[in-house]
């Protein structure tokens, strides 16, 4: 059985002989070949660079006998892809390039339509991580809901209390 | 969002995990009309039975409704035993999770003992994927990551 069919039997509910295992942000700064690509390139360029965001992806899965590969990539690229653009703050925290703070505000946002075509990356990404993975590892892709979006865009980034 | 998840479903993803992030901050009762109804009505638009992961930290008494939406597995974050929300919730749905991340920046020791009460915990109950309740921080250790996979790779269901 390959990782890819003992993920998917699990998310079917069907009988495996161990639980399939992935973390979530495995691709992420505890590696420290993460941390090497990330003194290269800022988080948004390996977000938006077919190769960078592949290699990423697939670092924790060099190094661990994950079954799953997760996107590297941000739910805030919906809100970018719809003309409100984010950024990481000096001193933490995430940071919307303005807050919608009236019916205007949100009437001037891409229409929805936009989104593949800006997201073109992100499917390229997957693409090329799917040939990469050659069907053994499940490959995740992923969003953030309508209501966490919302708060990022209202709120104009994230907050004091988070 | 619909238009996003068709696009990766296409691209080759084998799932998709939907980040509830805030959902957690939510009042109880406006949940569903806050966050949940946006859940279904994105579910019901792809593909019958693709498996969608939902993950809303914090909505540890939302879990049930969750079990609603047409998702296929609930990520449960580590703030609720696994084997009781297991109870709870119907056998169609899988269960993901739920080992507190924090433990992995302490001992290989620790969670290798942590990770197997998990996994002794389930017994092997179909529909789980072992995951961490919430990600893994900067702080974890290497050796900690290593100590996981062993145990959960090399873990076998008691008789």
């Amino acid at each position: 059985m390959t990782s890819r069919e003992r993920f998917l039997a699990a998310c079917a509910c069907q009988p495996v002989s161990r639980p399939p295992l992935w973390v979530m942000r495995q691709a992420g700064r505890y590696l420290p070949e993460y941390r090497a690509l990330k003194a290269k390139s800022s988080f948004l360029e390996m977000v938006r660079t077919l190769e960078l965001a592949t290699e990423v992806t697939l670092q924790p899965l060099r190094r661990f006998a994950l079954d799953a590969a997760i996107l590297f990539s941000d739910i805030l690229v919906i809100p970018e892809a719809l003309g409100q653009g984010y950024h990481f703050r000096d001193e933490g925290g995430i940071g919307m390039d303005r807050a919608l703070q009236s019916r205007a505000d949100i009437d001037a946002l891409a229409p929805a339509e936009a989104v593949p075509e800006k997201l073109a990356y992100v499917s390229a990404t997957l693409r090329m991580l799917k040939t990469e993975l050659g069907g053994q590892k499940a490959l995740l892709g992923f969003g953030g809901s309508p209501w966490t979006l919302a708060t990022y865009m209202i709120e104009g980034g994230s907050s004091e209390a988070s | 969002m619909i238009a996003y998840f068709r696009a990766q479903i296409e691209a080759g993803a084998d799932a998709i995990q939907i980040f509830d992030s805030w959902g957690g901050l939510i009042a109880g009762g406006d949940y569903n009309a806050a966050s949940l109804c946006w859940i279904r009505e994105i579910v019901a638009a792809l593909p019958k039975d693709f498996p969608v992961i939902l993950y809303a930290k914090g909505t540890a008494a939302q879990l049930v409704d969750q079990s609603f939406t047409g998702v296929k597995v609930i990520s449960v974050d580590w703030t609720v035993p696994l084997r009781t929300v297991r109870e709870q919730l119907p056998r169609t749905i899988a269960l993901q999770g739920n080992l507190d991340p924090v433990l992995m920046n302490l001992s290989p020791e620790i969670v290798r003992n942590e990770a197997g009460r998990l996994l002794a915990e389930m017994n092997g109950a179909p529909g789980h994927i072992f995951n961490m309740g919430h990600g893994i921080m900067p702080q974890a250790r290497i050796e900690c990551m290593e100590a996981l996979v062993d145990t959960v790779t090399g873990w076998k269901a008691s008789p």
